[in-house]
Order: structure tokens, then C-alpha cells, then sequence
């Protein structure tokens, strides 16, 4: 069974058409990244898996489960147990310490506070951020808040890892050991990691390649 | 060196002279190298010996410049094999990619897959240098930077060319639409 | 999610999520006290009662009601400066509910979360309440007789607070509840849709419905005059409003393209803005065409106290309301400077001072209150106010329409454009140093 399989799913926003029919099944384990143009809707791609935009036709499935048959509240659940989300742009909450944001996930299942800490400083740690704990999100750079935004989305060991642009913010080595945590953490749980890039470093640990252009699929090559 | 397949490319639109043949690979590549005349000679009588090219005319005079060439159907078959392969990510490798997409869109060929055949061969090309440490010694890891940093600059440009053929592609269906309605 | 979550995510500690905490307290505090004034004078029943103890104002049944009924008005106006309270900041808590929601929350938990956040607010307007009418009561007691118009506190109060601050905790949850959207993805403030004309249609019909009806409902049809007022205000607003927007868009000059510019992106909260003018504004109107009922009628009074505290009373609540409309507007604009603090540094690269912001949200604010205020005002006294409280303000017959209300129209009309304008210019002057800070290139660091 596909962990995540997404079939002619077409997208417009109000002016724009972003997805034009677009099809892909990703295994467990499996890393794939997902490249092409600035505005041929990567991100897009990204949130309709996520089920965070529901698409206008098609579908997205999740370990065999059509998000579009479920209730908004077991989506959620979805969202909070099996799936990773790391956006492009900021997603943390602004006002809450980085520890917290990263504890949200466990916190909102309705774990305790200071269980779901332990869980949260041990994931800051592999980050590379647990010195930052008790900061609130505008006082870090824009590399820090990702790695925030990492840590949150494994913290849960979510079946699918959905990574928009995951180093976009940091420098060729930071990136690289973020990288390394992000596909590590995949490979180890046996996660299938989706990542967005613009970056060709970070596309080649890809098992595959989907180039996209204008909203369909360009070419996928494996890698 | 590729001008042997180039010459098949350049013979692939229909028989030709020597020096249209010299002509052709100049404008295919304008701001490159001019080939030199002797090297056409020298190229065409090897693809001749190989049975990949033949001589279908010969006016009176005699001099080599009189001689038309053609493609033979191995000389074609040659040439489709070599379009199909993607060039080994290797140090100074990139000349050769540009040859074969520059020949690929001149002679009608899948330059689109050709293009994505590459860049998975350059990104796992980039994922096998990062999964192996460098060496010990000082030049080592400079070295691989290097082929990394312009894998890196070849993928970009690679993306800028498919970026390119699509827009043509998109283009030429335009056109095609309007002559059509 | 434990409570311990729900209170931890509940309330968001931003400067600017307390200062809209603290706004929402003090208007349902104020809207409370006056509730809490109306059943107190409800309370008196409908006898007539002895002149020599009460206010006339509390004494005759009729003009008791008209107060009970101006006190109900009060208490929605100041509501209403509450909605547009809990509205402050609108697209940096969706942009945080919807970090929450990536983060796995669902709807239903989002939803607990921004109700539970305003029904606290409201809990603790409600608190407030109490000691406020109690400073109401006392501060009136002070007064001759005549002003009187609150009777004393009396211990049964305490009673009546008990569903006061019920209403108040279940006010700020049903507006949490009404003003809460489901958006996972943060989106920016779009432009209105399009002018509903059954809104328009339903507002009409409810105002004319109320006016009919006032004889015999009494403040619930004056209840319902309001909400109809604002239905129509509301739709006819986001029209103009987008029009006057685009028009100046197009304009030449850059101080007239960046305010169309913003008058069409910020249409909504410009919307609601004119909406609570407006209903202020006709507030106002109403109360100063009972002002001149009294003068015209000339109807002779034994004690010459009645009309001049009457007036004096109009007067203040007339100030009351006016602040009202003031607080609402400028503190609307001062979130929206914080919100778009970005954006607004951003024109700093473009050469933009502070000067010339603050003349961009003077006229911003004059295009939008101006006409607002007038149209508010001229309604107010083209309606009469004996016609929207549904009884004579002066004497028991039905009261006479005189014609001297047209003329006084066009000057209200007049002095609410005069009073927009400046209000728009002391909103600049007020917001000065907001304006500085909004422009401060540090701005450009903020997400
Ligand atoms: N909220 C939105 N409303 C309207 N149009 C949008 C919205 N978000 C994106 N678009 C449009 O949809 C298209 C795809 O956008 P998308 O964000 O998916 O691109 P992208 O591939 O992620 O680009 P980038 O590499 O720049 O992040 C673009 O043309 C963009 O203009
Ligand atoms: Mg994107």
C-alpha cells in the first residue's frame, strides 16, 4: 500500500489554477523530492497532501484513507498523528516559547505539559536548538524557526513527512545537517519523507525526482 | 570527443557537402570553436569506413568538397542510441551535454527526456559523492567541492534549459492551434 | 486536550492580544453597568410615582421607559464597540489559529480555544459591571434630583447582576462564536463580496417594521431599529466604500493611490467601522431631534429643571456615544498599523514619512467616517426620536412631525461631515506616535 498517493488532483485558487491534474504515490520509505519553477505549485502540491487545501477534483489518500471522506475532525487527527508538516513560511504560534510549539502536537492529543516537554527538549536537542527553548518565535532567525518547525513535525513520528523548502533558510552546511536529521528520522521510522526544494543538493538525496511545470508533472525520474 | 555523432546530427536533415557540414555545426554552435575543415574531412572519411555515413554523389573535379554524404540506417541508429544516453556526471562533462541537447532539439529528438534522463544522472551523481567521505589528505575535499559546486551550476542551467523547451513546446502548440482554427 | 492546553493556548500573551483583552473587558463592562442600569429602572414598574423623590425623568411611566430604553441603546453601542474589539487583530490570531491548526488542533478545538478566550473576557466584563453601576448609581446620587435618572442601588442588585454577568460571559462567547472563521491557511483580509441587496432589503424592512411597532414593544422594537440600521449601513458601506476605493486607486497622486489602495484591501474593517459610526451617528441624530421636539413644542413646563436636564443628559450621552464611535474607530486603525507594520516600513524604502502616513490615515479614516456619521445623523433626526423609543417624548398625545426637522437634518448632516473630518485628523494627531513606530525599518524583521 502507498503511504501517500495523490490522484489527478486539480487546484485553482480564485484567480489562478495551481494544479492541472496531478498523480502521485509515494511508498513507505521512500524519499521524493519535488522541484520546478517558482509558482508551478510545488507548495500547493504540498498543502492538498496535507490535506490542508482540500482539492477541487481527484484525490489524496493517506495509508489507503481518502482525506475527502473524512470529518474535518478526524482529518485533524490525521494531521496531528500521521502527518509531518513543514511549511515554507512561518507556522509556529507566535506567542507560545519554542518548547511549547514543539510540544503542541502532544499537547493537543491531551498529553501532560511536562511529559510532553521531555519529548519536545529531546527533539530540540537533535535539532540543534535546546538553547533556545524558552524563546518565542521573533526572537530566533529565520534557520532557527525552521528547525523549530522540524522538530514539531517529528516529534509525533508521523507516518508521512511533507517538508515544503526544508533548508530554504539556512547555509549550505546547516542545511545539510538538517537534512541529514529530517531523512534520517525518515528512513529510521521507515517514513515516507515528501520534500519540496529549489536546492539541487538537497533533491539528490531523493530516491526520486518529480519536476513540476504550470501545475502538472513534467517529468519523475528515479534517482 | 563527440564530433563524430555532431556530424551524424548535422547529416540527419538530408545529404550534405563537407563544407555545409562545417557550415551547420558553426551556426548550431556560434559562440563555440569553429570546426576546422580538415577535421570534417577526417570525421566523415571514419564515419565512411564505419559504414555509418555514405557517399551518395561525386561531380566531376574530384576534390573532397564535391562529395555529398548521407546518413546510412546504421549511421541513424548510431545516432538515436547516443541522443537516448545521458553523459557520465564527470569533471568537464558538461561540453558534451550541451553538444548532445544542442544536436537532440536541431534533429527533432526527445530533448525534454533527454534533459531529465540528466539531471538524475548528475543528482545521483551528487548523492553518491555525499554518501562517500572525501579523503584524508588537503586536496581531497576540495576537489569533490569542486565537482559538487558545478554538478550544482550544471543542474541549474539544465533546469533553465528545460524550462526553456517547455516554453518553446508550449509555443509551437500555440502556433500550431492558431493555423489550425 | 487538558485544561491546563486549553487554558495555556486560550489566551495569547501578545501586547496586542492584551490590549484587545483589556478594550473587550472595559466595553462589555460599560455595556453591563448600563444593563444592569435598565433593570434597575425596569424595576420601578409601570405606576407613576411620587415626583418629590424621583427624577421626573423616573417618576412619569412614559419617559421612564424612554430611558430604560436609551439605556438598552447604550449597552448595545458599547457591545458593539466589544465585536470590533474581539475583531482587533483579526488576521494575526487567524494567522495563529492557523499555526495551531497545522499543528493538529481541529476546528472544534480552534473554535473551544477563541471561545474560551472571549467568554473569559466577557466573564470578567461582567464582573466589572457590578462596581461600575455602582459607581454609576452613586456618582448620580450626587446630583440635584432631577438628574437623578438612575434610582439608588439596592441590594436585590446584587440579584440582577447574577444574569448580568451571565449575559456578558455568553455576549462574548456568542460573538466569539459568530465572528469565528475556518481557515487553515492564513489568508490576507479579502476584498467584500458582493452588496447582498436581501440585507439591504431585510435592514429596511426591520427599521420600518420597528418604527411601526415601537408603540407597542417599547425597547425591543428599538432594539431591533438598531440591528436593522446596521444591516443596512453595513451593506451600503462595503459598496461605497469599494467604489470610493477603486476610484481613488486609480487617481495620479500617490497619497490618493496608496489610500484607494488601502481603503479596498482593508474594506472589511473599514466596513465595520462606518457601520458602528453610523449607528452612533444616528444615536446622536435621535437624541438631538428630541432636544429640539422640546424647543419647538413649547410646551410649558412648571419646572424649568425638566428641559435642562434633559438637554444635559442628551448632552452626555451624546459625549459617551461619540467616545464610543472615537475608541472604535482608533483603535481599529492603531491594530491595523501594528498588523501591517511590515507592509507600512516597507514604503519607508519608498521614501514615505511619517507626515505623509499620517495624512494617508486621515484621509483614509475621513473618507470612511465622514459620511458614515452624517448619513447616521441626518436618519436619526429624519426618524424622530419619539418614533424610535415608540412613544410622545413630550406629553401623552402622538407627537407632531415638524418640518423644521428637515432643515435641522441638513445641518446635523453638515456637522457630521465637519465632525468626521476631525475626527479623522485628531485619530492622526492621537496616532502619531504609532505612525513613527509603524514606519521604524526594524518593522521589516517582523513576520
Ligand atoms: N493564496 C493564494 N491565492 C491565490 N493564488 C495563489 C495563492 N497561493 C499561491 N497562488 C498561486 O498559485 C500558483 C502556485 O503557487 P505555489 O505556492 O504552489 O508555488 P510554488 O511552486 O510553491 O512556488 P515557490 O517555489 O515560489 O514557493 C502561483 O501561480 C501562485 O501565484
Ligand atoms: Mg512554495
Amino acid at each position: 500500500m502507498n503511504a501517500l498517493e495523490l490522484t489527478d488532483v486539480e487546484f485553482a485558487y480564485r484567480r489562478n489554477t495551481a494544479l492541472r491534474g496531478v498523480s502521485l504515490q509515494v511508498k513507505a520509505g521512500e524519499i521524493v523530492a519535488i522541484t520546478g519553477a517558482s509558482g508551478c505549485g510545488k507548495s500547493t502540491l504540498l498543502h492538498c497532501a496535507a490535506g490542508i487545501l482540500s482539492p477541487d477534483s481527484g484525490s489524496v489518500r493517506l495509508d489507503g484513507q481518502d482525506l475527502a471522506t473524512l470529518s474535518p475532525e478526524s482529518r485533524a487527527e490525521l494531521r496531528r498523528t500521521k502527518i509531518g508538516v513543514v511549511l515554507q513560511f512561518g507556522q509556529l504560534v507566535p506567542d507560545l516559547p519554542l518548547i511549547d510549539n514543539v510540544a503542541l502536537p502532544l499537547l493537543l492529543a491531551g498529553h501532560q505539559r511536562s511529559e510532553a516537554h521531555v519529548h519536545a527538549r529531546e527533539w530540540l536537542t537533535q535539532v540543534g536548538i535546546e538553547d533556545e527553548a524558552d524563546a518565542v518565535p521573533s526572537e530566533l532567525s529565520g534557520g532557527q524557526t525552521q528547525r523549530a518547525a522540524i522538530a514539531r513535525a517529528l516529534i509525533t513520528g508521523p507516518t508521512v513527512v511533507l517538508a515544503d523548502e526544508p533548508t530554504g533558510s539556512l547555509d549550505s552546511r546547516a542545511g545539510k545537517e538538517l537534512l541529514d536529521v529530517l531523512i534520517k528520522t525518515a528512513k529510521y521510522r521507515g517514513a515516507a519523507l515528501v520534500m519540496v526544494t529549489h536546492d539541487n543538493l538537497v533533491a539528490a538525496s531523493a530516491n526520486r525526482e518529480i519536476r513540476l511545470r504550470d501545475g502538472v508533472i513534467q517529468h519523475e525520474v528515479a534517482l | 570527443m563527440a564530433t563524430a555523432e555532431l556530424v551524424l546530427g548535422l547529416l540527419s536533415a538530408g545529404p550534405a557537402h563537407g563544407y555545409d557540414v562545417k557550415r551547420g555545426h558553426d551556426s548550431w554552435f556560434p559562440d563555440g570553436r569553429p570546426l576546422a575543415f580538415g577535421q570534417v574531412y577526417t570525421t566523415l572519411g571514419r564515419l565512411e569506413r564505419d559504414g555509418l555515413v555514405e557517399v551518395v554523389e561525386k561531380t566531376s573535379g574530384g576534390g573532397p568538397d564535391r562529395t555529398v554524404y548521407a546518413l546510412t540506417d546504421k549511421g541513424r541508429q548510431h545516432l538515436a542510441d547516443w541522443l537516448v544516453d545521458p553523459v557520465p556526471p564527470a569533471w568537464g562533462s558538461a561540453d558534451e551535454v550541451l553538444r548532445k541537447l544542442v544536436a537532440a532539439v536541431r534533429t527533432g529528438g526527445d530533448a525534454a527526456a533527454f534533459l531529465a534522463r540528466q539531471r538524475a544522472s548528475h543528482l545521483r551523481r551528487i548523492r553518491e559523492l555525499q554518501e562517500t567521505p572525501a579523503g584524508q589528505d588537503p586536496t581531497s575535499p576540495m576537489v569533490r567541492d569542486y565537482i559538487v559546486a558545478h554538478l550544482d551550476a550544471d543542474l541549474r542551467w539544465l533546469d533553465g534549459a528545460l524550462d526553456r523547451i517547455a516554453l518553446d513546446s508550449t509555443a509551437l502548440d500555440r502556433t500550431a492551434e492558431q493555423e489550425n482554427s | 486536550m487538558k485544561v491546563e492546553t486549553l487554558l495555556l493556548l486560550a489566551r495569547s500573551r501578545t501586547p496586542a492580544d492584551r490590549s484587545r483583552t483589556r478594550l473587550t473587558v472595559g466595553a462589555l463592562g460599560l455595556s453591563g453597568a448600563f444593563l444592569l442600569g435598565a433593570l434597575r429602572v425596569a424595576r420601578l414598574g409601570r405606576a407613576e410615582l411620587p415626583a418629590s423623590t424621583y427624577s421626573n425623568y423616573l417618576a412619569e411611566p412614559g419617559l421612564r421607559s424612554g430611558l430604560a430604553a436609551i439605556l438598552v441603546l447604550l449597552a448595545a453601542i458599547t457591545a458593539g464597540l466589544a465585536v470590533q474589539a474581539l475583531r482587533l487583530g483579526t488576521a494575526a490570531r487567524e494567522r495563529r489559529m492557523a499555526a495551531l491548526k497545522l499543528a493538529g488542533a481541529s476546528s472544534r478545538q480552534v473554535r473551544r480555544l477563541s471561545i474560551t478566550d472571549a467568554a473569559m473576557a466577557g466573564l470578567a466584563g461582567g464582573l466589572v459591571a457590578g462596581p461600575l453601576y455602582l459607581v454609576l448609581s452613586l456618582f448620580l446620587s450626587l446630583l440635584p434630583r432631577m438628574a437623578q435618572v438612575l434610582p439608588p442601588a439596592q441590594p436585590v442588585d446584587l440579584l440582577t447582576w447574577i444574569p448580568v454577568v451571565v449575559t456578558m460571559t455568553a455576549a462574548g462567547a456568542v460573538i466569539a462564536a459568530v465572528l469565528h472563521r475556518d481557515d487553515l491557511l492564513p489568508r490576507a483580509e479579502h476584498p467584500l463580496g458582493k452588496t447582498s441587496r436581501s440585507g439591504v432589503i431585510t435592514g429596511v424592512a426591520l427599521v420600518l417594521l420597528a418604527v411601526v411597532l415601537a408603540p407597542f414593544l417599547g425597547y425591543v422594537a428599538t432594539t431591533a431599529l438598531v440591528v436593522g440600521l446596521a444591516f443596512v449601513l453595513y451593506n451600503l458601506n462595503r459598496a461605497w466604500i469599494r467604489i470610493i476605493g477603486q476610484r481613488l486607486a486609480r487617481s495620479g497622486s500617490p497619497l490618493n493611490l496608496l489610500t484607494g489602495a488601502r481603503l479596498v484591501t482593508e474594506a472589511r474593517p473599514a466596513t465595520r467601522m462606518s457601520t458602528l459610526l453610523g449607528c452612533c451617528g444616528f444615536l446622536i441624530g435621535a437624541l438631538a431631534n428630541g432636544v429640539i421636539a422640546v424647543v419647538v413644542s413649547q410646551e410649558e413646563f412648571f419646572d424649568s429643571t425638566f428641559p435642562v436636564t434633559g438637554f444635559a443628559l442628551a448632552i452626555f450621552a451624546l459625549l459617551l456615544v461619540t467616545t464610543v464611535a472615537m475608541a472604535a474607530l482608533i483603535v481599529g486603525v492603531a491594530d491595523q498599523l501594528v498588523d501591517q507594520r511590515r507592509q507600512l516600513a516597507c514604503l519607508t524604502a519608498l521614501g514615505v514619512d511619517a507626515q505623509f502616513l499620517r495624512r494617508m490615515i486621515t484621509r483614509q479614516l475621513s473618507i470612511v467616517g465622514a459620511p458614515a456619521l452624517a448619513v447616521g445623523m441626518g436618519l436619526g433626526m429624519l426618524i424622530t426620536l419619539g418614533r424610535v423609543v415608540g412613544g410622545s417624548i413630550i406629553g401623552d398625545e402622538p407627537e407632531p412631525y415638524y418640518g423644521i426637522y428637515l432643515v435641522a437634518a441638513s445641518a446635523v448632516v453638515a456637522l457630521g461631515l465637519l465632525l468626521g473630518a476631525a475626527g479623522g485628523v485628531l485619530a492622526g494627531y492621537l496616532l502619531r506616535n504609532q505612525l513613527r513606530d509603524a514606519l521604524d525599518p526594524e518593522n521589516l524583521r517582523a513576520a
